[in-house]
């Protein structure tokens, strides 16, 4: 997971593209340090001391980790769990889009 | 010699403690046998992770073996669950008829498997019988599919609606409802059955208002009708992992992956 996702973030450093966590882990302290390990730098909602019991996934009703939800610029949910190489084309056809229409 | 040794002293200590009266000598034997067990868990977790790191199970792996990773993993001794089962039914039925016999019954429920079917339904029925007013009745695996596997679908629903009917707690009510809803919308659940489940989960909101569990009954329909492909995201408004407030919209004229990641 980690180096697909810090490839994707590196990659579109200069686009307007965010990739958001919603972390599941109970431990803070403990992942800490595995965040500078794994040298994971984009932001993430913490879902609380419940780890993956906590409210943010609850809300979702999220049941399997990880979970993916791409949105468009516009805030649209346009796909759901796609991963690696799908989720590289997925959110390369959302910027596409979002250039499309600014022309 | 350790293991005879440990359940020769839990035994002497939970006959030490009947001798003592009342809720305090049942709850010191719960938690003695309680952590018998864990302990029993324990060194079996550890015995087999020992046999995972060995040459001999990765060589077995690595080959495919599966008769021989079978053979390794068998090697180590699995904690006697039979036994701790007689003696949490044995408990139960000492103490049967009071308060105190409850933690027994439920621990038979929760941790016994399908060769235990026959004392998770003594144990069940042991509950409906004599503590269907307990406020204690709502421990998550009293309400989860493998109760309905231990004891059959029909029994299990009777007693969901038994519950319903006879409990004066909400929250325990809203948990009975939550874990049939819950088996009503596995992976091969009809349409039908997934909206019925809906309107049961919106049922267990209601009870469970303030609880943690609220939250989880509403999430279904939340998913359903608030997360389909084409509708616009509702926001996330919580702290980040340093503590500090944002709001998904802060990220609206960006195209978003919103990933739920753990490291584990």
């Amino acid at each position: 997971m980690y180096p697909h996702e810090r490839s994707l973030v590196k990659r579109l450093a200069d686009k307007p593209f965010a990739l958001i966590g919603v972390n599941s882990d109970s431990d803070k302290d403990k992942l800490r340090p595995r965040m500078i390990e794994e040298n994971i730098s984009w932001r993430s909602f913490w879902n609380g001391p419940e780890g993956t019991s906590g409210p943010i996934s609850a809300a979702w009703n999220v049941r399997a980790w990880p979970t993916i939800y791409i949105l468009d610029h516009k805030g649209v949910i346009r796909f759901k769990n796609k991963r690696g190489e799908e989720m590289d084309k997925a959110v390369d056809q959302l910027l596409a889009e979002m250039a499309a229409e600014d022309r | 010699m350790k293991a005879l040794y440990s359940s020769a002293s839990a035994l002497f200590l939970a006959a030490a403690l009947v001798a003592q009266s009342g809720t305090e000598s049942a709850k010191s034997e719960y938690d003695a046998l309680v952590k018998e067990h864990a302990t029993a868990v324990a060194e079996w977790r550890a015995a087999m992770d020992v046999v995972r790191k060995s040459e001999e199970y990765k060589a077995a792996r690595a080959a495919r073996d599966n008769e021989a990773t079978r053979e390794l993993t068998n090697s180590v001794a699995r904690p006697d669950i039979d036994a701790f089962v007689a003696r949490f039914a044995e408990a139960g039925k000492r103490y049967s008829g009071e308060e105190e016999a409850l933690q027994f019954h439920l621990w038979i429920v929760m941790n016994g498997g399908a060769k235990q079917k026959d004392e998770i339904l003594v144990a069940v029925n042991a509950v409906v019988a004599d503590h269907l007013d307990s406020k204690a009745l709502q421990p998550p695996q009293f309400r989860s599919n493998m109760l309905s596997r231990s004891i059959g679908q029909e029994r299990y629903l009777e007693i969901v609606d038994l519950i319903v009917a006879k409990s004066p707690h909400d929250m325990v009510k809203a948990h009975a409802l939550h874990g049939k809803a819950q088996g009503m919308m596995g992976r091969n659940a009809s349409e039908e059955d997934k909206a019925k489940a809906l309107v049961i989960l919106d049922q267990v909101a209601e009870l469970a208002k303030g609880d943690p569990l609220e939250v989880r009954a509403r999430g279904p329909r939340f998913e359903a009708e608030r997360l389909q492909i084409g509708m616009l995201a509702p926001d996330i408004v919580a702290d980040d992992l340093d503590g500090v407030e944002f709001k998904l919209s802060d990220y609206r004229g960006k195209v978003v992956v919103i990933d739920f990641w753990g490291d584990w």
